[in-house]
């Protein structure tokens, strides 16, 4: 107890001379640290930069169904005609998701044959036929009103949710919700109350619209049906596999002549981080050679510096310092200035990626929301920049540790 | 004083293999013994050898053959560390360039010594280094650095830094070196009654025969031998 209390007072007296070396040789201390600064706060950047658009591209890629999506079709194999849907494909879809209990489900229909129109203008939407867990399974966010819901089929009019674009090229934006738009589908036109708008599509040109399946089959089953029918599942990652295998078969034997295909389809199938991962490591490369120059020139002034402080060195060992702790006490001035400088780097770096005019100007894009800073980017940071400081101040402390007390105090 | 002796040397040699391959001896044969209270001056000609003894006797150095005890204890047995931890507790230094930490206030100066003390000495640093100071007459000079101060003010820095941690044995190296004789005499007496004080033995190293004179025993350093010097007077 009494030689782990010693220890103890040992590391405070330590870490108080180190941090009174560094407010004695300020300036010294400042001009080494800069090129350790000017590294930790590319590192952190680079870091946190690639962790943000992997954050982003992660986002834009679940907006295509996050990670385990079982996608599921049923068709007919003796007809040329695409995955369909009827009454009897959902009833088998409903019965089997009961069966295994799967929380997050959604059909998912789709339509290219109706014209949307609003205030003299028109485009081409593409309806979307859903369920209301869509939005969770596909991180949808509404950004005003509100997402479909399972009571909306009861509306007297059709309920939908729209994109920014189908706002846009129509000329709605500004306007308060709900909105009335005109959807035509051979002839028919159907007045849609728009409900809530999501941020633009990362992907296609059109606008988008949602519904929901019985909205879509009251008003416009009968003149358009839809073009290809799919169930979808959200499932936990693991054994995910093995569930879609299953959950086809039991499918299958409630749909007899028919063939149902059930399995995984999302970006993480794909192998779709890889080229991300790449840059990651290019970028972090980089990084790292420029904190090993910083950490050069941060060695150099050490060595020189200690070569001056050899008197003091003497006679701080006639005090009673021991070769240990001279060592030690070197050593962490070296990780207390560089900790320090790593906290500058980082701050550098938060302030940096957080600033949202400079990354939209780096993105080459208007960014809808702006991703956090990522903590692990910080937290490597500061370990890099202490890292570096013990590491550099292993030759000094080395020469300080060396030392004949009788030559040192004679210097 | 009575009680066991702090430091005894016996027969100690001290040589130095020099780049020729031939030995230079230092040291040949030093006896002596220092206890409590004892003010012993070490007199010689510059190259005799007296840092040289200074050195061993502050557990700096060791000796090439001879004995040496520190409390009874074989101090050439010591590894370094202890030998840093008794330097730390029980041994203070007087330099004759003062020595004093670069950058450093007085107070800073004083108070560096206990950053090696465990416990209490060490939480209290601030107080015991302000008592120190008080001590020697610069109470109002706590703030100041180094090279604001005088010379004889600078050496009382260093004695109130050599002081702070209550050693047995101060070790002064020519403490009246670099100042005028004035000063000397002052800082040689605050020595000599800080000691007194506090029972810790003191040994002085000097060629000056004025500042010898002050203490209660006086040895000559000659041949690498100590002799008294009223023996040295006879010859």
């Amino acid at each position: 107890m009494k030689s782990l209390t010693r220890l103890g007072t040992g590391f405070v007296a330590a870490l108080l001379e180190a941090w009174q070396e560094l407010r004695i040789h300020k300036l010294r201390v400042l001009l080494s640290l800069v090129g350790v600064t000017i590294a930790v706060a590319s590192l952190t950047t680079a870091l946190a930069g690639a962790g943000m658009a992997r954050q982003m591209m992660t986002e834009s890629l679940e907006s295509e169904g996050r990670p385990a999506m079982i996608v599921v079709y049923a068709y007919d194999p003796n007809s040329d005609a695409g995955p369909a849907g009827n009454d009897q494909i959902d009833e088998a879809f409903q019965k089997t998701i009961d069966r295994f209990k799967v929380e997050y489900t959604t059909m998912m229909g789709r339509s290219y044959d109706q014209k949307a129109s609003a205030q003299g203008l028109s485009l081409d939407a593409e309806i979307m036929v859903v369920d209301p867990d869509y939005a969770p399974m596909h991180r949808l966010v509404v950004t005003d009103g509100r997402w479909l819901e399972a009571e909306d089929a009861q509306n007297l009019a059709p309920a939908a949710v729209v994109d920014h674009t189908f706002i846009k090229e129509l000329g709605l934006e500004g306007q308060r919700l709900p909105l009335t738009v005109d959807l035509m589908s051979n002839g028919n036109t159907v007045s849609v109350t728009v409900i809530g708008t999501t941020k633009a599509s990362s992907y296609g040109m059109g606008g988008k619209l949602w519904m929901l399946p019985a909205t879509y089959e009251h008003w416009f089953g009968m003149q358009a049906p839809l073009n290809e029918v799919s169930y979808k599942l959200w499932v936990p990652i693991e054994g995910s596999e093995e569930l879609a295998m299953h959950f086809g078969q039991q499918m299958q034997a409630e749909l007899p002549g028919l063939t149902v295909d059930a399995h995984r389809e999302d970006y993480l199938m794909w192998g779709a981080d890889e080229s991300l991962k790449m840059l990651t490591m290019v970028v972090a490369g980089i990084a790292i050679i420029i904190l090993l120059l910083g950490s050069l020139s941060l060695l150099n002034v050490a060595m020189v510096t200690m070569k001056q402080r050899i008197r003091e060195v003497g006679i701080r060992r006639s005090f009673g310092a021991t070769t240990g702790r001279v060592f030690f006490s070197v050593m962490m001035e070296s990780v207390v200035a560089t900790a320090v400088a790593g906290g500058i780097g980082v701050l550098i770096s938060v302030a940096l990626v957080s600033n949202e005019n400079l990354l939209n100007m780096v993105m080459a894009t208007e960014l809808d929301q702006m991703p956090a800073f990522p903590i692990g980017a910080a937290v490597l940071g500061m370990g890099v920049s202490i890292a570096v400081g013990a590491l550099t101040g292993v030759l000094p402390a080395l020469v300080a540790a060396r030392v004949k007390i009788v030559d040192a105090i004679r210097v | 004083m009575s009680g066991e002796p702090l430091l005894k040397l016996e027969n100690v040699t001290r040589s130095v293999l020099l780049p020729d391959d031939s030995e230079l001896h230092i040291l040949n044969g030093i006896d002596l013994t220092v206890s409590e209270g004892d003010h012993i001056a070490i007199v010689g000609r510059s190259g005799t050898g007296k840092s040289t003894l200074l050195n061993i006797l502050g557990l700096l150095d060791r000796p090439t053959n001879g004995s040496l005890l520190w409390r009874g204890k074989d101090a050439t047995r010591l590894s370094a560390k202890q030998a840093a931890h008794a330097r730390g507790r029980d041994l203070g230094f007087v330099f004759q360039q003062f020595n004093l930490l670069p950058g450093r206030t007085a107070l800073e100066n004083v108070m560096a010594p206990l950053m090696y003390a465990g416990g209490r000495d060490f939480w209290n640093r601030r107080k015991l280094a302000t008592e120190s100071l008080e001590r020697v007459g610069l109470g109002k000079r706590l703030d100041s650095m180094p090279q604001t101060l005088s010379g004889g003010e600078q050496q009382r820095v260093a004695i109130a830094r050599a002081l702070v941690r209550r050693p047995r044995v101060v070790l002064a190296d020519e403490p009246t070196g670099a100042l005028d004789v004035t000063t000397g005499r002052a800082v040689m007496d605050l020595l000599d009654s800080a000691t007194v004080d506090s029972g810790a033995a003191l040994i002085t190293i000097t060629h000056d025969s004025n500042v010898a004179a002050l203490a209660r025993e006086q040895l000559q350093l000659d041949g690498g031998r100590l002799h008294p010097l009223s023996e040295v007077a006879a010859r």
